[in-house]
């Protein structure tokens, strides 16, 4: 299938007074139509900055995109104009944010929010043309009786509901790209499962392609074809979803995978990796998970490795694959 | 079973809640019954889990066990003793709290030394040196540096917070610590050290804890014994292995069917639950979970099931078992 959406060595920085944070330093991966990725890793690793560099939510006043590029159908995103990017943004590719009541606007009802999207990108249509889709799109995102919904406040919605509505503003236009930040973080587990349900089911029909930026690896196994997972602002480890998690190769992967504890199995102690996220300063000269490897060796502290391919698709930032570089692992 | 010590008992405990309306919310419009009936018993030395989406009433739970709120109604008993306002100082010596939020539940203003410190400070008449050595040992358990002593909670991260909070919450040497969703607030990876830290301390101080968490792998991981809340009240109560391999409750298996798995090897269950949690004001009557249940039956809309022990040790309060005497 064609790719629709190329992220190519993309770097963007967070500036300080006193120092400069590479919070993304060099991301790539490729998104095809109707695909799902998945960016996943722990707080601060870049994975929410990767997304608003995508559609040009930054605040330009401390962030700066020092380099790369984000190819959509071919058009570098990076240097469209704002009024093309307004068009881009919503209608060809839209995002679906963590917090729900927090994303729509408390003095607006439903349908007006939904509403605003579709007159935004077709000033055209009559009232009652925008109300009738505005239902639809409720519907179709399974709101039960849309016609009264429709005129409720987001207040008067639970967090499950409200996060429909998102879901529903997001696909209003028939966007090429969805980009989910969390999209389930704030919600309970059974309406999680609802919400993933009806994300993957529009996906497929709807043939999306999907970016799901999440921390919970579960949700990933669930929604993805693809995982990138990423530490201090690259991306470490990049490959099929069952490859990953059936042969992990980076050191981090497998101390994130063996750090979750199992519903099906009773272990003693966790794996935890030792340490925590250190806030690194740019330029970086060494691998940045090192000083918490414990296979590190002296290299590892004096340079930055590239990737290695260690299987099909599936490749992993780490000097340990050097001697096995192209020797596949995998028992396939 | 019998045999093992009760450590702390509720008994038919029940939390509500008036809702008032009108300009100065004069009239009392209802109640909300946050924690409604609930008896339980918990064992010396185990770990009690409990679980629930949110409202279900988990945490009120716990500020009601602690008298942190007042109790509407129903008793507590610590060591076979009722909690009172007589002995209620001496129990809070026992009984202990870490909190969801390592960010808001560290005072700000106070240094790190001051804040372990601090329960030793009203609920002991030790000296100074004798303060500073018991705070430094606690440093040196949670595996903080000792000269945190004198920084401040925001020189921190959320993990090390959350061990500043397990230091202060074991300051007094307690018996009882109730844990109200101590890792959901850390990362993965961060959420490792912590569970193994409170394993840890579990073995070295004789720890009973109550633990709550709406994450089930992390119930799992901790717990003996795990009670499943919804709505103000438990519906399923077993032992770890039955609950999650024998599930009784349609509402427990639902929620286990919810969890994502993060192995693609294991195929997602198939057993959702439609629509949301009611609202807790107009609860229906008879089984509060019969607007959502698959297998809801007439007696559900009129009646509501008691908790009853269907297997040995396991126990549910659904209607599906009534007739199941036998099983015992």
């Amino acid at each position: 299938m064609a790719d629709i959406l190329q992220v190519k060595d993309l770097k963007t920085y967070y500036y300080s007074k006193t120092k400069i944070v590479p919070a993304v330093d060099g991301v790539s991966f490729t998104l095809r139509q109707g695909e799902s990725i998945g960016i996943v890793g722990e707080s601060g690793c870049g994975k929410s900055t990767v997304a608003r560099t995508i559609i040009n939510l930054l605040d330009h006043s401390y962030t700066k995109v020092e380099g790369g590029e984000i190819l959509f159908h071919g058009q570098d995103m990076l240097k469209v104009h704002t009024k093309e990017m307004n068009q881009i943004r919503g209608k060809k590719i839209s995002m679906i944010f963590q917090n729900p009541l927090s994303t729509l606007n408390p003095v607006f009802t439903v349908g007006d929010q939904i509403g605003e999207v579709i007159r935004l990108h077709n000033r055209r249509l009559s009232k009652k043309e925008v109300l009738d889709q505005s239902v639809e799109l409720l519907k179709m995102v399974g709101i039960p009786s849309p016609e009264a919904r429709v005129h409720d406040y987001p207040h008067q919605l639970s967090g499950g509901m409200q996060q429909r509505v998102i879901i529903a503003i997001a696909l209003a236009l028939n966007p090429e790209i969805v980009i989910a930040d969390e999209p389930t973080t704030a919600l309970d587990v059974t309406i999680q499962a609802q919400i993933l349900d009806l994300m993957k089911k529009l996906q497929e029909e709807l043939q999306m392609g999907l970016i799901l930026i999440t921390h919970n690896m579960g949700v990933v196994v669930r929604m993805c074809e693809r995982v990138l997972v990423m530490y201090g602002g690259v991306v470490v480890e990049s490959g099929l979803t069952k490859d990953i998690f059936a042969h992990p190769a980076h050191p981090y992967t497998k101390g994130l995978l063996s750090a979750i504890p199992s519903v099906h199995s009773d272990k003693e102690e966790l794996y935890s990796i030792p340490g925590f996220v250190p806030r690194f300063e740019h330029p970086v000269t060494q691998c940045r998970f090192c000083n918490r490897c414990s296979q590190a060796v002296e290299r590892c502290f004096k340079e930055e490795p590239g990737f290695y391919q260690v299987g099909e698709g599936h490749e992993s930032r780490c000097f340990l694959h050097e001697n096995e570089s192209g020797v596949r692992d995998h028992g396939e | 079973m019998e045999s093992r010590e009760v450590l702390v008992e509720l008994d038919r405990l029940k939390k509500y809640y008036p809702v008032n309306k009108g300009m100065f919310r004069h009239r009392q419009k209802g109640v909300v019954k946050a924690v409604d009936d609930v008896s339980l018993k918990v064992y010396k030395g185990e770990t009690l889990g409990l679980i629930g989406e949110s409202g279900c009433g988990k945490s009120t739970l716990s500020r009601v066990l602690l008298g942190l709120t007042e109790a509407t109604g129903g008793e507590i008993f610590f060591r076979g003793e009722t909690v009172n306002s007589q002995n209620r100082k001496a129990f809070r010596r026992q009984a202990q709290m870490i909190f969801q939020d390592p960010y808001s539940s560290l005072d700000p203003r106070m240094s790190v030394g001051r804040i372990i410190e601090e329960p030793l400070r009203i609920h002991t008449d030790f000296d100074r040196d004798k303060k500073q050595e018991v705070v430094k040992n606690l440093l040196k358990k949670v595996s903080l540096p000792e000269d945190s002593l004198k920084k401040f909670p925001h020189e921190f991260s959320g993990g090390q917070r959350q061990r500043i909070g397990i230091a202060r919450a074991l300051a007094l040497n307690p018996e009882f610590v109730v844990c109200d969703e101590p890792v959901s607030a850390l990362d993965v990876s961060v959420q490792a050290q912590i569970l193994n830290l409170f394993k840890q301390m579990q073995k070295d101080f004789c720890l009973t804890y109550l633990f709550i968490s709406h994450d089930m792998s992390v119930v799992r991981h901790m717990s003996d014994r795990i009670a499943v809340m919804y709505l103000g009240r438990v519906v399923e109560l077993a032992e770890k292995r039955d609950l999650f391999e024998d599930t009784l409750h349609p509402y427990s298996v639902a929620l286990m069917n919810a969890i994502p798995i993060p192995d693609p090897s294991v195929p997602m269950g198939n057993v959702r639950l439609e629509g949301e949690l009611p609202s807790p004001l107009n609860p229906p009557p008879g089984c509060p979970f019969q607007t959502r249940c698959s297998k809801v039956m007439p007696v559900c809309r009129e009646q509501c099931p008691a908790l009853k022990e269907v297997k040995p040790g396991h126990f549910a309060a659904c209607h599906i078992y009534d007739d199941c005497e036998g099983c015992l």
